[in-house]
């Protein structure tokens, strides 16, 4: 079939360009050097990665962790590695300035009076030398200025040879194209954040496995400072202190702390704030001020062991203080968390709360724990519960009721899901559909059901039907369903 | 004239080769341009869909079908709140034996997945396009593409320069 008509050729450049948009970066760029017309569809890519990621030996991550765990003990060994990682440090180095400066020429210069290529997003990850990332610089500057990028990511890397360490790298900040063109900014890794107060078209802000010394009041002034935020993202960032955000003036809509080392958090003023997402690895307490906008919430409790004072209790509601009402969903996922913690409910009932997930219930908690929740939330209409797989028997909470609990009515509950649903589970079930009002569907999925997320605050349960209910289960579980209140409830299994 | 009723609502679909084609309009609608020309009212009884033949548009036509979303008789309340991954996983099947065209057909569907505006098929087939690049050296490509280089030699030294990035 070789030879004969170039089809893909022969396809509008509109096309082709979508087509070669989808390459990666080097490959996409590899093309330029078919054919003239290739270069010209190159020369406006939309999305330029530079990352020395790619080019990097895959066994150079892997060498670097074994010799930060001191590894191996024979000093001859060791001293030759470190000599490879440094000769490919250097080597990496070199590929990129020399890939930027290339690329950098392509652009024509002044004598073209207009840059020839148009790009949207750029993504940087370089090692940090001494000459303070000019050519990364000169790059963000071209690209910024003249391409039209709105989007920029620069992570910095400390390369691991002596030689070549140098101090972090410094974000360009005071160039007027950056205040005013650029939209989105990732910071991550051996960078320091820059003074951002004047960017006025900057509205996504993300920073990422930053310094540990970087002192708490850096994060805190983001906050602050930069006003006109609207999403901000904090990953992998630590201090080992509360945070205090306290930002009457601030916009910012949507803020993720994720797997961040901060000791407590507490959110005094956000008066914008419509999504949150925590992952408390090593967060012991958040505190909601004043939230008035919050309704999506996300708390991931991640932690294998999370501190607690000795003779004390691991409670709910000590680690989330003050929910704030006007919370419409809510996920609550224990991804690390084995040990009990009680189903405190929130001191003030969440009274707008219409839709919660609560996700990886330990296999060693009873299905229970949700039951407070519910009851805290009296316009609750839809409740979702995801049990991992596992055979074991649970061995904290239990239904007991107390004969006034056991009377109190729920008026607005309409769904029930419970994804592995085991036989032992049926209780629980019995008690909703007994204390349920309105319910109208129930649906219950065996082990192999799970969740899946829509960004973070958003998910849907999804059935397999690998192992169908035997007819005495269904038997069982329609008759509680006729049992209960409203015993026409649309029930779907899977 | 098209009207916007519930039930199994016909169009036809004429290719430029004078065949026709009779799909639902559920189906042809999968098309984001047949779907303007349904809602604008410029659809009459036909549709004429230039520059695609009839092999193509056939063949859009069964990829439309397959993809076009079930709103089972249980109600649409039920499914979207439990979504059947089954039948995620079936479709990835089909789309791959649908895909296992010759490359001319394949430029051909992604020409008329652009035209169409469908971008299930438009993902899939430029997709396909895109493993082959990835998977072949430049040489490989440029035989596969049977592009001709037309640098001068000392272009070509300059193009390669200016994107060695992508040879390093």
């Amino acid at each position: 079939m070789a030879g004969g008509e170039d089809r893909l050729s022969a396809l509008p450049d509109d096309l082709i360009r979508l087509i070669v948009g989808r390459l990666d970066t080097r490959t996409a760029l590899s093309t330029a050097v078919l054919a003239r017309r290739w270069a010209h569809i190159t020369s406006d890519l939309a999305e330029l990665d530079f990352t020395v990621s790619d080019i990097l030996p895959t066994e150079y991550d892997r060498t670097v962790a074994l010799r930060r765990r001191n590894m191996p003990r024979d000093t001859f060994l060791a001293e030759m590695l470190d000599c490879l990682m440094a000769r490919c440090e250097i080597d990496t180095i070199t590929a990129f300035v020399d890939g930027i400066t290339g690329f950098l020429e392509a652009d024509g210069g002044p004598a073209d009076g207009d840059a020839r290529r148009r790009a949207k997003t750029l993504r940087l990850e370089f090692f940090q030398t001494h000459d303070g990332g000019c050519v990364v610089d000169r790059l963000i500057a071209a690209a910024v200025g003249a391409w039209g990028v709105e989007d920029l990511e620069v992570v910095a890397r400390q390369a691991s040879c002596d030689v070549l360490q140098a101090p972090p790298y410094r974000f360009p900040h005071d160039h007027d194209c950056l205040k005013d063109g650029l939209r989105s900014l990732t910071l991550g890794n051996y960078c320091t954040l820059p003074p951002l107060h004047s960017y006025g078209a900057l509205t996504t802000l993300v920073l990422r496995d930053m310094a540990a010394s970087t002192p708490l009041g850096v994060y805190q002034r983001v906050f602050t400072e930069c006003t006109r935020l609207q999403v901000l993202r904090l990953i992998s960032c630590c201090a080992h202190d509360c945070v205090v955000v306290d930002a009457p003036c601030s916009e910012i809509r949507e803020l993720s702390l994720d797997q961040c080392n901060f000791m407590e958090v507490e959110l005094r003023h956000l008066p914008m704030l419509v999504r949150l997402a925590c992952c408390l690895t090593n967060t012991t307490k958040l505190v909601f001020g004043s939230v008035p906008s919050l309704m999506h919430t996300n708390l991931t409790f991640a932690a294998e062991s999370l501190i607690v004072p000795k003779g004390c209790w691991d409670y709910f509601g000590h680690y989330t203080i003050g929910m704030p009402p006007t919370m419409t969903n809510l996920v609550l996922r224990f991804t690390g968390l084995r040990r009990w913690m009680l189903p405190a409910p929130p001191a003030k009932p969440l009274l707008n709360l219409k839709k919660l997930l609560v996700a990886d219930l330990p296999a060693n908690w009873d299905i229970t724990w949700p039951r407070r929740l519910l009851l805290a939330a009296p316009s609750l209409e839809v409740l979702h519960i995801h049990v991992p797989c596992s055979e074991e028997e649970p061995n904290y909470g239990s239904m007991r009721l107390s004969s006034l609990e056991a009377l109190q009515r729920h008026h607005h509950l309409k769904e029930l899901a419970i994804t592995g649903f085991l036989q032992r589970h049926r209780w629980f079930l019995k008690y909703v559909v007994n204390v349920c009002t309105s319910l109208q569907r129930v649906i219950l999925l065996k082990d192999d059901g799970h969740v899946r997320y829509n960004e973070l605050w958003d998910w849907e349960m999804v059935g397999q039907q690998a192992c169908p209910w035997s007819n005495d289960d269904e038997m069982v579980v329609r008759r509680i369903i006729q049992s209960g209140c409203k015993p026409l409830v649309e029930l779907s299994m899977g | 004239m098209a009207t916007r009723e519930a039930g199994k609502k016909m169009i036809m679909l004429k290719s430029p080769d004078g065949m026709e084609f009779e799909v639902e309009e559920a189906v042809a609608m999968e098309s984001q341009t047949i779907r303007k020309m349904i809602e604008d009212d410029c659809a009459d009884t036909a549709i004429l869909i230039p520059n695609i033949n009839s092999k193509i548009l056939s063949r859009v036509i069964e990829y439309c079908n397959k993809h076009v979303p079930t709103t089972g008789a249980t109600g649409a309340a039920a499914s979207d709140t439990v979504a059947p991954a089954a039948l995620a996983e079936d479709l990835k099947i089909w789309d791959a034996e649908f895909i296992k065209v010759n490359r001319a057909t394949r430029f051909d569907l992604i020409q008329a997945a652009s035209y169409l505006n469908i971008k299930g098929l438009l993902d899939l087939t430029s997709q396909t396009t895109i493993d082959t690049i990835s998977d072949n050296s430049l040489e490989e490509i440029r035989s596969f593409l049977s592009t001709k280089n037309d640098y001068l030699p000392e272009e070509e030294q300059t193009i390669r320069r200016e994107n060695q990035w992508a040879f390093q």
